[in-house]
């Protein structure tokens, strides 16, 4: 079953369209929720609402080809706007905990061991955290959840060129980041292409 | 398109060379080869752009687990009837520095209870830093593992698992006017906090619990059940094969946990006994040839970065030449 169809089903009270529609985006909101807020309860709390509000709003509803996108969009709109909420990424607030949000942060000693295979790729996965909270959700909702441009900006409620903008800068960031590590890495690709 | 000009953040930015990288096609696959062949200069760029998407795609975000994601719905399905504005209990934490306690057990294979838990593992000769849901962050030592139960910001209760060591600086949570305890679950017994700092290590056939200063229960896990609180100062010994127990008072705690600061604060340790750290934190063998030699005693502070340099330290401290070979370390004695 596509988007529009499992949608349409759900909005004509389908209890088992309702129950796939959560179970197949509660991981992704999940995470994406916890990208916005280091307050467990809080991502919890908003996506419940919103299923909520989504099931008791259904008949008002319009059409959507992409429930995913819908989802994100109402989501960090509940969590950003939330009264309670004291570390949201996109307002702007203080965020102190968030980038150390379930990512276990190392000691000095580990930083240093890139020496080994291990040592690179923990701190390869550590590279993107380094980046700026509104950086990480950019990057996060174009390459790991693949929305276009046009709908990170929706989803942020920014414009088109600051996503453009943020996404250059990122790149630029993690290209530093990596830089460390890249003769080795490519190395082995130019082996791999020319051979 | 011009990709001639490109840098590596242009391609990384590009949609087409994003959907390459992300899900190759034997269309975009044959278009970036040729690409490449033609263009054999920008080898380096394609690939450095190439980690970079790759990178850029990870997500190491924690997944909600199956108790979590039920518990959810059952929100949801118990809400979607009811139009009654739900009125969020709130949590309010304050992070109070309190207690220190360190904790001996055993090292061994055993298990808790088994559910939904989250796990952190350290290899040997490695530490990290794990911030917890709660706010309170924990040292892992080298060769432990810490698990964390899946339900925490909900249930009244804060509860984790440890094998190996750890030290923890519990953040004190509130929750309707109510302190929350956290509880240390280790094969012998419970560390009951409601926000304190304390160092957990889960190694040797005993238990030892050092608090600084707080408050702390300790619940043994055997049928006795029995109960100890503990304050500033006192060393809890449990001895598992005695089924012993033993408190007695330390003038300064912190030696015992200096090694989440990278250093070992030795005194009067016997190389017998040192020989025991290194194996239990670097995961080698450690050979002592001359017995006289175990007994030496050592005073001082040695680094605990990497084995290289402590045993560097090791030998400028004492007379003796250390040998490192592969997964063996012998200490022998030197003619002076």
């Amino acid at each position: 079953m596509n988007d529009s169809d499992l949608w349409r089903s759900f909005r004509s009270g389908d209890e088992t369209a309702f129950s796939m529609l959560y179970k197949s985006h509660i991981d992704m909101l999940y995470r994406y929720g916890h990208k916005l807020t280091v307050d467990t309860q809080l991502v919890e709390d908003s996506i419940q609402d919103m299923f909520i509000e989504l099931w008791n709003s259904r008949k008002r509803l319009s059409d959507t080809d992409s429930i995913k996108y819908y989802l994100f969009r109402v989501l960090r709109r509940k969590i950003t706007q939330h009264p309670l909420n004291r570390n949201v990424a996109g307002a702007g607030a203080e965020i102190s905990a968030f980038e150390h949000r379930f990512f276990s942060v190392s000691t000095e000693s580990e930083l240093i061991d890139t020496e080994s295979e291990q040592g690179r790729s923990r701190a390869l996965g550590r590279a993107l955290t380094q980046l700026p909270p509104r950086q990480q959700e950019v990057v996060n909702l174009r390459y790991y959840h693949e929305f276009n441009h046009q709908q990170i900006a929706e989803i942020m409620n920014i414009s088109l060129q600051s996503v453009h903008n943020t996404l250059q800068k990122s790149m630029k960031g993690l290209r530093e980041l990596l830089s460390g590590y890249s003769e080795i890495i490519l190395t082995a690709l130019v082996l791999l292409i020319f051979h | 398109m011009n990709y001639l000009s490109f840098e590596p953040e242009d391609f990384a930015t590009d949609a087409f060379f994003c959907s390459w990288v992300l899900h190759p096609t034997p269309e975009t696959e044959r278009f970036w080869l040729d690409w490449l062949r033609n263009n054999p200069s920008k080898a380096r760029d394609i690939e450095l752009a190439r980690q970079m998407v790759l990178l850029a795609s990870s997500d190491e975000g924690m997944s909600p687990g199956s108790e979590t994601v039920d518990r959810i719905w059952q929100g949801i399905e118990e809400g979607k009837n009811t139009k009654v504005v739900i009125f969020r209990t709130r949590v309010i934490w304050l992070k109070v520095a309190a207690a220190v306690v360190l904790l001996l057990v055993a090292f061994g294979g055993y298990f808790y209870r088994t559910g939904q838990k989250h796990s952190y593992r350290t290899a040997f000769g490695e530490s990290r830093r794990v911030l917890l849901p709660d706010g309170t962050l924990v040292t892992l030592n080298a060769n432990s593992s810490l698990r964390v139960a899946d339900r925490w910001g909900r249930r009244t209760e804060r509860e984790v698992w440890l094998e190996g060591e750890a030290f923890f600086s519990v953040s004190k949570l509130k929750k309707e006017g109510q302190a929350v305890k956290f509880t240390v679950h280790t094969h012998d017994l419970n560390v009951e906090v409601r926000g304190t700092e304390f160092n957990v290590n889960t190694r040797q056939d005993q238990t030892q619990v050092v608090l600084s200063e707080g408050l702390v229960h300790l619940q043994l896990n055997d049928r006795s059940k029995k109960e100890i609180q503990m304050k500033p100062g006192d060393l809890v010994d449990f001895s598992r094969k005695k089924q012993q127990l033993h408190i007695r008072h330390l003038p300064d705690a912190s030696p015992m946990y200096s090694w989440k600061n990278n250093r070992w604060t030795l005194n009067d340790a016997s190389l017998a006994e040192i020989a025991v750290l290194i194996r239990e934190t670097y995961g080698v063998t450690v050979r002592i040839e001359n017995d006289s030699l175990k007994n030496q005693t050592v005073n001082g502070v040695v680094p605990t970065d990497n084995m290289g340099d402590l045993l560097n330290a090791l030998e400028s401290i004492l007379p003796i030449t250390i040998t490192h070979e592969e997964q063996r370390v012998t200490i022998r004695g030197r003619p002076d």
